[in-house]
């Protein structure tokens, strides 16, 4: 049930990021073609952006999620 | 000790440790993640009384009550290539991740092993259900003729969701994919069949809830949408937001406490919708939700109530 890099999921970013550039392929995942721009919500959701501890692929987590660190936090869960 | 594992950069966190600091019960912060540039470990086990951990120069045998907010990464030094980088990495989260886990605190808000299963969404809805909540008509998968007989039945209204949170950079964009209504006609996308889809029907609201349970309080905070991205996922347009305080049906309350106790959550937010009819739709949880910005918008004293739970005894 839980992958085991998430057993403890010590990778989130605690605030971050820095969304990875990627450049889609031809074929993409129904869901991520219907991603829109995002505005940074500073104070909303209760982090402001800060650097990041690095930016090569690695794993970061969304409250307990872990992921590709192209992903970066978000803040709106 | 009641132990912060927590960025320092974290609001929520902060107010929490500016809480019990009022309480008299100052806290000790950690950022795993200062591990190990900035932060070191050493812990020794010798006999039945468990490990001695040293961490940051803090002696972590005292830990009564933790609580688990936004740990960063693992920062690790200049000159490592990106496969010893994630061995290191991978390490430093099974030493320190077992040796946090295997602290003698009595109370964790929450434990991140039971954050972790909370998140699966499909998990949710099922649970949502089985202690009596209404969820929306969902259909997961990646076949399009399947989604369609969906859409006949639940549609022809739909929303598509993801099962993470997610954000990418495209052309210098950064990009999300918010909650979005979609017709039955983009099944035939071939990304369809990529991977795995989230639909559902579309919940006509008169507005939203967010719920932040913290053990047995509970805090509901009624979100009215002024724009129409915002009446979609209202994460889309914050400026378009207005916030009150309202008091959810007790059968709500009661059903949440049932989820949470499955969960083994002592904390979490659940997001509703409230139909015209004034019925309440579980859409999802979020075990680790943020609650800084509705503590500031409406005065809910959320973090009082997690500081309470941190100092009780467990």
């Amino acid at each position: 049930m839980i992958p085991t890099r998430e057993l403890f999921p010590l990778s989130e970013n605690g605030s971050v990021v820095v969304a990875v550039e990627h450049e889609p392929g031809p074929v993409r995942p129904f869901a991520a073609r219907l991603a829109a721009p995002v505005v940074p919500q500073a104070g909303k959701h209760d982090r402001q952006p800060t650097r990041s501890n690095y930016q090569t692929r690695s794993n970061t987590s969304m409250d307990g999620k872990q992921q590709a660190d192209f992903h970066t936090d978000t803040q709106n869960d | 000790m009641i132990l912060i594992l927590s960025s320092p950069d974290d609001a929520s966190a902060r107010l929490v440790a500016e809480r019990l600091d009022e309480f008299g019960q100052a806290p000790t912060i950690l950022d795993p993640g200062a591990f190990p540039l900035h932060a070191g470990l050493s812990a020794t086990i010798t006999g039945r009384e468990g490990w001695r951990t040293e961490f940051g120069g803090i002696d972590l045998g005292q830990v009564a009550s933790v609580y688990y907010r936004r740990p960063s990464v693992f920062e690790m030094p200049e000159g490592l290539s990106s496969a010893d980088r994630d061995f290191a990495i991978g390490e430093a989260r099974r030493a320190l991740g077992g040796l946090l886990a295997a602290l003698p605190a009595q109370r964790w808000v929450n434990r991140p092993e039971h954050n972790a299963v909370a998140e699966y969404k499909p998990r949710q809805l099922h649970l949502a259900a089985s202690v009596g909540l209404r969820v929306p008509a969902t259909y997961i998968g990646n076949d399009p003729a399947q989604a369609t007989e969906f859409a006949q039945l639940h549609g022809p209204h739909l929303i598509a969701k993801t099962f993470q949170p997610t954000l990418f950079s495209e052309h210098g964009v950064p990009r999300t994919t918010w909650t979005t209504r979609i017709t039955v006609n983009q099944f035939a996308d071939e990304g369809f069949t990529v991977t795995a889809n989230l639909v559902q029907q579309w919940i006509k609201k008169a507005y939203e809830v967010r719920v932040t349970v913290v053990g047995d309080e509970a805090f509901a905070v009624r979100i009215d949408a002024h724009s129409e991205a915002a009446r979609i996922d209202f994460r889309s347009d914050y400026d378009a937001l207005t916030y009150k305080r309202i008091d959810p049906p007790k059968a709500v309350l009661r059903r949440l406490r049932a989820f949470m106790a499955r969960m083994g959550l002592l904390f979490a937010t659940f997001d509703f919708a409230v139909t015209p009819e004034a019925e309440w739709v579980f859409f999802e949880c979020n075990p680790n939700g943020q609650w800084q910005w509705l503590e500031l918008e409406t005065g809910a004293p959320i973090s009082a109530a997690i500081t309470r739970l941190l100092i009780s005894e467990a």
